[in-house]
């Protein structure tokens, strides 16, 4: 009897050793999540702040390993390039969304729309900068800002159909009975009733979609290739931030390594801002969907 | 009644509808031919792009050793194998540690905690490719060259050949812890949410037969998640498979099979990345391209398996629309 | 027992002068979902300026029914009718389909306020139909007036209409329906989802509107059935087991069928 009680009590205490000692290890599997952020957040701005000023935002690149210069022909390339994606992923991937949600239904066509979508979420980005290299870089015989864009456009296209298809998928079906009930024909339903009670969510993918392709930089080595100066034509080659990042972060200078962080900093916060400022900005209409 | 015949005809094109819906379907289904013709433009593309060297080196290149821009000898087998060991790696070490950071969230942290680390990690993502690469080669490379290589060179070198490298600090290693913490926020994303759907009953059932927290978590709780948990994985896979630029400032560069954790050498995709602007023959380029179409079929494979893997576990839980 | 024309259908004659009497009429109504049969042989018709009601079980097909008057129907991929249904004698299936369903407006069960304003909501309607804005806010005030909904909602027209309570959502569906002044107002369970006083708001609300409009509801509560309506068909099944005006059906109905539903004894 006393022995029996022994063993089921040592027992007992292993259990529980054991479960300090799993969910101890899975606290340290958090610690070292946010241990990868804040070392990556804190080093970047430890070393990236010492970089920016005004004169590193508004100048341009210096010469080869001289202190000093600025990355604002990057900063307006990829307002440029990222521009010229909105138009060509927005309007596209929007489409796609209304037609998976609102017109195609169950039809085996839109399941096949729906796989390729999801498939081309996956598709490495390089793929479309390879793509864009034969359609347009090769055939014009030079690298373009306009090359740029329609490849990180054409990144964007599934990321914002699908998100577009979901949120569009969670306005109730009676929204669109009742509209269609009282003779509004398609086009008004889905324009006047379902996008706008979907608007959150719309443009949170969208912001998604831009923040993603803000960030992209291998189709940008096949299509807008980089430079040192102001953007003059959309048809000739444009600077990045990222490829500025790439550049500066592979030079052997310890300025351009500084520069490097700096606009690495302002790209991540740039991101950051913008998402926060649209989300806040819709925030109000969102009561209207509830 | 007699009448029923004739009218079953006008009746048809009439229940389409207006003017305005014609052009509404007309303009919405162009967008969607427009899309799908970009896609298949993608694949023709990158066929076309690779079909010289295709033609010139057929299925060999998949498994010859070489890369000699001087003679056109190519052939992709060691970024092949650069690039299943790189994802593969990272997807271990970020499933791992994501999982368990996810186990820790949902079970472990007081509700007050769990918003805020999830927000915190999730953050992670939003951070973009290069800036993982510059921390990985500007901060993460040096370090382990100066201490975690030269450690591993000297007490595990000796005895292991996987180990018995030198400290470059760019290479494998960094490419693959670099690759982990990217994958970390969707694979603690998607666990969390897998975990978080697990019903109540479930869980209360496991502590109504007495069993301890830590036994009702890996017993049941993770079990019933699995799906879900197993779809973020391959999720994972596919991203890390195609990550490109920040791989590509990390992995040092290099044409042979890889011997030991320390070697430099190139994936599918940081190989174009890095020699597409040095490139100097024609079929040289066709090599990089065919390196890229290998990549795509890979890639498609995995994101298509994912695709139908995540859509029966939504299913599973009753929210697919 | 079933009240059928059938036989004085055959006659061209005495269709037109059915035509005068009754405002809906349906032939041999079948309807299938693929290869389900959910509707078998519906032939029945709606008098003007009265309130036809439906009831039965749930899943007996009413609704169905309903959808098929304003071809609702057509929304559901795989649904497909056979027959004829008639509005002033003319086939709804040979009307332009937005302007047959201004004619014939439609209320749903759960209440489905547009994410706009409450006097968007009603706008909403008279615009699309190409009403010109000078006149739309005189209309506007007019159909919540309609609905007995105007001194409650009068001070708040800009607020979003979810801020409302389910029963004055309910009527603002139907003044939205009511504004465009269509000739048949179909109403699909409209008060399974309210209160007692909501519902018989909007009892008396029906009373008032079928001096206009005819009136074709269906509802899964007898007591309604018999509180409002003129005339109350009975389906079980998929099958128009008995129509007649309401009076018969709930004193002596000629079905033994229906009197064990009306007396409870299942459904």
């Amino acid at each position: 009897m006393a022995s029996k009680h022994k063993t089921s009590s040592r027992t007992g205490n292993w259990r529980k050793w054991r479960g300090v000692l799993g969910f101890g290890l899975t606290g340290v599997a958090t610690l070292i999540s946010l241990g990868a952020l804040f070392s990556i957040l804190g080093y970047l701005i430890h070393q990236g702040i010492g970089a920016i000023n005004w004169n590193f935002i508004v100048r341009e690149p210096a010469a080869v390993g001289e202190a000093g210069g600025g990355i604002a022909p990057s900063l307006l390339g990829t307002l440029i390039l990222v521009s010229i994606s909105m138009v060509v992923g927005i309007p596209l991937g929007i489409g796609v969304g209304i037609y998976l949600s609102e017109i195609a239904g169950g039809t085996r066509f839109a399941s096949v729309a729906r796989i390729a979508i999801n498939t081309f979420i996956g598709v490495p980005s390089i793929i479309m900068g390879i793509f864009v290299y034969f359609i347009l870089v090769k055939p014009t015989n030079t690298f373009s800002a306009i090359a740029g864009g329609l490849a990180l456009g054409i990144i964007m296209i599934p990321i914002i159909a699908r998100t577009t298809e979901d949120v569009l998928r969670l306005v109730p079906k009676s929204i669109r009975e009742a509209g269609l009930a009282i003779g509004a024909p398609k086009w008004r339903v889905t324009f006047d009733l379902v996008l706008p009670a979907a608007r959150a969510g719309v443009i949170t993918g969208g912001i998604l979609a831009v923040a993603r392709v803000a960030g992209e930089t291998a189709p940008l080595i096949l299509t807008a290739l980089g430079n040192e100066y102001y953007p003059t034509s959309l048809f000739k080659p444009i600077d990045e931030i990222t490829l500025r990042i790439l550049k500066y972060a592979r030079g052997p200078y310890d300025v351009w390594h500084q520069q490097a962080y700096g606009a690495a900093l302002i790209l991540v916060f740039g991101v950051a801002l913008g998402s926060l400022l649209l989300r806040l900005s819709t925030r109000d209409h969102d009561a209207l969907s509830r | 009644m007699i009448a029923e015949a004739p009218l079953t005809r006008p009746r048809e094109k009439k229940a389409r509808g207006g003017r305005g819906d014609r052009i509404y379907h007309v303009l919405i289904k162009a967008i969607v031919g427009v899309v799908l013709a970009i896609f298949a433009g993608v694949f023709t593309v990158v066929v076309f792009g690779a079909w010289p060297a295709v033609k010139r080196f057929g299925p060999g290149f998949l498994i010859h050793t070489g890369w000699d821009p001087v003679h056109l000898v190519f052939g992709a087998l060691p970024f092949i194998v650069g690039t299943i060991l790189v994802a593969f790696g990272a997807m271990f070490l970020a499933g791992g540690i994501g999982l368990m950071t996810a186990v820790c969230i949902t079970e472990l942290l007081p509700r007050w905690l769990q918003g805020p680390v999830t927000y915190l990690i999730e953050l992670l993502a939003f951070i973009p490719s290069v800036v993982y690469g510059l921390f990985g080669l500007l901060v993460l490379a040096p370090f382990l060259q100066e201490t975690v290589e030269v450690w591993i060179m000297e007490h595990l070198g000796p005895h292991f050949e996987v180990f018995n490298g030198a400290p470059y600090g760019v290479g494998y290693m960094s490419a693959i812890l670099i690759l982990a913490i990217m994958l970390l926020p969707l694979i603690v994303t998607l666990s969390r949410e897998a975990l978080v759907l697990v019903p109540r009953d479930v869980r209360e059932g496991g502590y109504a037969l007495g069993l301890q927290k830590w036994d009702v978590v890996w017993g049941i709780i993770v079990p019933y998640a699995r799906n879900g948990i197993v779809g973020s994985l391959v999720l994972a896979l596919g991203r890390a498979l195609g990550e490109t630029i920040a791989v590509a400032m990390t992995i040092g560069g290099g044409y042979s099979l890889p011997k030991t954790v320390m070697d430099q050498g190139y994936t599918l995709a940081s190989v174009i990345a890095n020699e597409f602007n040095e490139v100097s023959s024609d079929m040289y380029l066709s090599a990089l391209i065919y390196c890229g179409l290998i990549l795509l079929v890979i890639t498609v494979v995995v994101n298509v398996l994912a695709y139908f893997l995540v859509r029966r576990l939504s299913g599973a839980h009753g929210f697919k629309a | 027992m079933e009240v059928r024309d059938t036989d004085i259908l055959m006659s061209d004659q005495s269709a037109v002068s059915l035509d005068q009497a009754y405002k809906l009429r349906v032939n041999g109504l079948n309807f299938y979902y693929g290869s389900f049969q959910a509707l078998h042989d519906i032939s029945v018709n709606a008098e003007k300026n009265r309130i036809t009601a439906f009831i039965g079980p749930s899943g007996c097909g009413k609704s169905t029914f309903l959808r098929t008057l304003n071809r609702m129907h057509e929304e559901t991929p795989e649904a497909r009718v056979e027959g004829e249904v008639l509005l002033d004698g003319e086939s709804v299936f040979d009307r332009e389909i937005s302007e047959l369903r201004r004619s014939v407006g439609m209320v749903f069960q759960r209440s489905t306020p547009f994410p706009k304003s409450i006097f968007e909501n009603i706008a909403y309607g008279l615009r699309i139909r190409g009403v010109d804005s000078s006149l739309i806010s005189g209309l506007v005030e007019q159909s919540l007036k309609r609905a007995n909904l105007w001194e409650e909602v009068k001070d708040k027209l800009k607020k979003s209409a979810s801020g409302l309570s389910g029963g004055q959502q309910q009527r603002l569906c139907i003044a939205r329906a009511l504004a465009v002044n269509p000739e048949v107002l179909l109403l699909d369970e409209p008060c399974s989802a309210l209160d007692p006083i909501g519902t018989s708001k909007i009892e008396e609300l029906l009373l008032e509107i079928k001096e206009s409009c005819t009136i074709v509801i269906v509802t899964h509560n007898m007591q309604q059935a018999a509180r409002v309506s003129d005339y109350t068909g009975f389906f079980l099944s998929g099958k128009l087991i008995e129509f007649n005006n309401t009076k018969s059906i709930f004193e002596t109905p000629s079905s033994k069928l229906t009197e064990d539903y009306i007396t409870g004894r299942f459904g």
